[in-house]
Formats: structure tokens, sequence, C-alpha cells
């Protein structure tokens, strides 16, 4: 996360319902993404990585 | 509605949008105070407004507000005309959809949320999507799950879903279920082969499920990782971006492939249209070009600078019309509308949204091949139709087609002919009620007649 400003202490608006049913299977279905999520980012941060040594070595 | 509160403007306390001479503008409330003066701090709204994501906004003083209550009034950049997610066609709701999901991701990023997903936050200019709701963001309670998300699923993913898998006629549906399609019955008219999609199986069909278990029960606790909100909305836009129409053909969506008018005659046709809509003084603030089609006619009026907006029933048409349109960047929206059954005035009071007529007259209307098919496709009487185009336009270009036409005699072939008074006499007498006659010019190489009128009372 980027420029995150301290926002915890002003309470959020919300107006609407969100629905117990909707808020409850987001809650399942995010945490079931996660991981597929998190090793995603994690490789492509790994990639993005290797390539900026092997490009900082090709320069040397 | 030209002036007080707008009557869609009432569900959220921040604040609510009024007319005044004819503009309309956005009254900013306490509630929202402090959230607004944090999130002009953080950059979110200049970042979007200067990616063209956002709606511009002039910002007045509170003095300008029309209560006491007012701590800012913002000015957003007039937009030709207001449309409804249920006039939109496939693509046109996808890239509105896609548009929230990068807002908020956005937003996310710089601690802030969407706390309302509706579809009726965005509008098109040019040919892009465009969110006009400045107030739609809180910060972002990490921990705390999406709030707006069942509204992100009726009024994108549902619709999106039938279209792609059912029909695309079934966004109209939004016109019933002002929020939203429910999910329950989307899932219902999803065909099985829908379940193989695993973020429908996710965020239609389990979600359905979901909602129709959770009754009224009071909502368990839990909370959500910053990880996985990132992860839900990746996916979510991800679904969307894989929705797609199926290549289909339709009647009206090739329509002037189909034509009976000779390449030179639909030359000289388009010369005629623009000669016409040259003399139209003072120069239109916007047009209307009913029936419209592939909205070649359309892209006429909007190449003269002159906003347009290109209704047709065939939401085929509309969707080519889209894609042209946001190739050529011009002021041109192309949107459905059935005109035996247009756009009725809906939501709380019958007043939220406005209907077709309620957002005219326009300076100009266009109806080109079109008279037709309402005096003899659908038995309106000729001084009907005259009538309608009153309410609906100043001033009016229309196609006579005559009974001779090749056309209507295919659309008379399958049918007893019981329209007698179908003849350019009666249809000029009954024009002739509400409008002038500025000229009456045949097109050449058919039996066409093309009419400019000016409606008697300006």
């Amino acid at each position: 996360m980027t420029d995150m400003p301290s926002l915890q202490a002003i309470a959020p608006l919300a107006y609407l319902d969100g629905g117990t049913g909707s808020m409850a299977i987001q809650m399942v279905i995010a945490g079931a993404l996660s991981v597929g999520f998190l090793v995603k980012t994690q490789w492509k941060a790994l990639v993005a990585r290797l390539q900026s040594r092997s490009k900082s070595s090709v320069q040397e | 509605m030209n002036g007080g509160r707008h009557p869609a403007s009432f569900r959220d306390p921040s604040g609510f949008i009024f007319w005044r001479d004819g503009r309309l503008f956005r009254q900013i409330e306490p509630s929202y105070a402090e959230h607004w003066e944090q999130l002009n701090a953080s950059g979110l709204l200049d970042e979007l407004v200067k990616d063209g994501l956002l709606v511009p906004h002039e910002v007045f003083p509170a003095g300008e507000g029309i209560s006491e209550s007012a701590v800012a009034v913002l000015a957003p950049e007039r937009l030709p005309l207001l449309s409804h997610p249920y006039e939109w066609s496939f693509s046109q709701l996808k890239e509105a959809a896609l548009l929230t999901m990068e807002i908020q991701v956005r937003a996310l990023k710089r601690g802030w949320i969407l706390k309302d997903a509706s579809a009726y936050n965005v509008q098109f200019r040019r040919g892009q999507a465009l969110f006009i709701d400045t107030l739609s963001f809180e910060p972002w309670d990490v921990g705390a799950p999406w709030v707006a998300y069942g509204q992100f699923c009726r009024h994108f993913l549902a619709p999106l879903a039938l279209a792609s898998y059912v029909d695309p006629r079934c966004i109209a549906l939004l016109r019933n279920h002002v929020d939203g399609i429910p999910l329950d019955l989307a899932a219902a008219m999803m065909p099985r082969k829908a379940k193989w999609n695993m973020g429908l199986t996710m965020h239609l069909f389990a979600h359905a499920r979901a909602v129709q278990n959770a009754g009224s029960g009071a909502a368990k606790s839990g909370k959500m990782s910053e990880t996985a909100t990132l992860a839900l909305m990746g996916n979510l836009e991800a679904t969307v971006m894989k929705l797609a129409l199926p290549p289909q053909k339709t009647t009206w969506g090739e329509y002037y492939g189909d034509t009976n008018y000779l390449a030179e005659a639909m030359e000289a046709k388009g010369r005629l249209v623009a000669d016409l809509v040259d003399r139209v003084q003072p120069k239109p603030h916007l047009a209307w070009d009913l029936g419209a089609n592939d909205a070649r006619f359309s892209m006429t009026l909007a190449e003269r600078g002159i906003p347009t907006v290109a209704w047709d029933m065939d939401v085929m048409a509309v969707e080519h019309a889209f894609h042209r349109a946001k190739a050529a960047g011009k002021e041109m929206l192309p949107l459905v509308l059935d005109l035996t059954n247009p756009s009725p005035r809906i939501g709380w009071a019958n007043e939220e949204r406005a209907s077709f007529l309620d957002r005219g007259p326009a300076d100009l209307v266009t109806a080109l091949a079109l008279v037709h098919h309402l005096a003899i496709g659908n038995n309106v009487p000729l001084p009907m139709v005259a009538a309608f185009m009153a309410r609906a336009g100043r001033w009016v270009i229309i196609e006579w087609v005559p009974k001779s036409d090749s056309q209507v005699q295919r659309m008379l072939s399958s049918r007893r002919d019981v329209f007698h008074d179908y003849q350019e006499e009666a249809f000029s007498a009954a024009m002739s009620d509400h409008f002038e006659t500025v000229q009456r010019q045949p097109i050449p190489g058919s039996e066409r007649v093309l009419y400019l009128f000016r409606r008697r009372d300006g």
C-alpha cells in the first residue's frame, strides 16, 4: 500500500445496508482468494527483483 | 426538474444534488465535512479527475447551497444527458463496472473505499465511462468487509452475466429493479454451464444462496485482512473482464447492410441531412437521433459539435454504435430505447429516474427511416406520431417513406393493409398541427423525402 494516510480517527459513514449474507459470503470468498493472491503478488515481486538484478549485472 | 433537490438524491446523508437555473450542483452536508477535507488532501480526487475517471467540478462557497447546513457546494461539469443503466448496451455496463472497480482499487491504495457501488454513479462522456458521485468515498476501515459488495453484484455482475449467458436484452431488467437485479433471480435464470465460471460461482451463485439463507439474522462479526480485500477486488474485476457477448446477429443490427438504398442514394441522403442540420438555428446544444441504428447519422451531428444521443431499440445496434462513439471520441451517446414503450419515471414516488420525455425536449430530433416503423409496424396514427415529435424536439428532421417503398411493401406483405391514411399529404397535415415546414427535400435515387420542421412555439 502507498501513501496510506492515518484516517482511523474519522469514523466511516456507511449508509448502505451491506446485507448479512453479502457480508458473510464475501469474507469466505476473500479468505479463499487471498492465498492465491498472496502467492501471485509474491511471485511477481520475486520476478521483478530478479529482473532488476540481472539488468544491473548487465550494466556492470 | 429545474429547481430544488434532485428526487434521486436522498439516500446518502453526506450530501445531495440540487438543480439551479438548469444546472446541477452538489451540496456537502456537515456529516461529511471532515471526510471532505481529508479526501481533498488525499490527492485521490485530483488523480481521478486528471485521468478522466471522475467528473471535474468547481467548488463554490457554502452560501451557494440551498440550505444553511451546506458545508460546501460543488458544480460538476455539465453532461448533455443523464442516462440510466437499463438504457445501456452490454459494453457500456461492462465499462461502467470496470471503471467502478478501477476507482475502488485506486481509492484503496490511498486508504479510501467506495461506500456504494451503484451503476447510477456512472455516466458517459465522449464514449468514455465517467464516475459522477464525488462523495462516494469514505476512509477504508481495514478489516471490515466491503459494504457495497452486494450492490456491485446486483447492479453490475448479475445483469452482465445474464447478458452474456442468456440474452443481452436482460440488462433491461434493471428498469424493474432499481437497486439492481436480485441475485436469486439472476441465479435462477442462468444456464448450468455458467457454474464452470469460478467467478460467477462465487460472486453470483454462492452469493445468492448466502443472501437467501441469511434471512434477517444479525450479521456475524468478522474481519477481512488487507490482502483478502485486495484479492476480492482483483477477482471481481477479473470476473467482469472475462464476461463477453456471444457472437450473434440481429435484424436491426444489420439494417444498413440490408437496406434498399443504393450507395449513391445513401450518400445523397447523408449530404442532405447534413445540409438540413446546418439550417437549424441557433446551433443545437442537444440532438436526439431516434431509431439511430448504427448511429452513422448521429455521427454526422456529433461531428458538427452537437452533443447527440443515438436512441435505438436494438441492443446490438447500440452495442456497435457505442464502439463507434468510443473510437471517434465524439460527444455521441448511444442508448437503448423502445419508442413504443419509452423509459418511464421510476423509483421512489415515480420521481427518482427521469423518463425519456422528461429529459427533453431536445433542440433537434432526427427520425430517419423511422416513421413507417411507428405508423405501420406499430399502428401508431400519424397525428400521434406528430404530437410525440412535438414533445420530443424543437426542430425535427424526418424522412418520409412512402407506401410504394420496398421496405414498406415488405412490412405489409404479411398483414392486411389497414393504413389508408398513410399518405404524404396526411403526414404533412399532421405535422403542421405542431410545426411549420422549413424545407421539403426529395432524396435523389429513391422515393423518399426529407423534411425539416420547426416547432411553432419554438
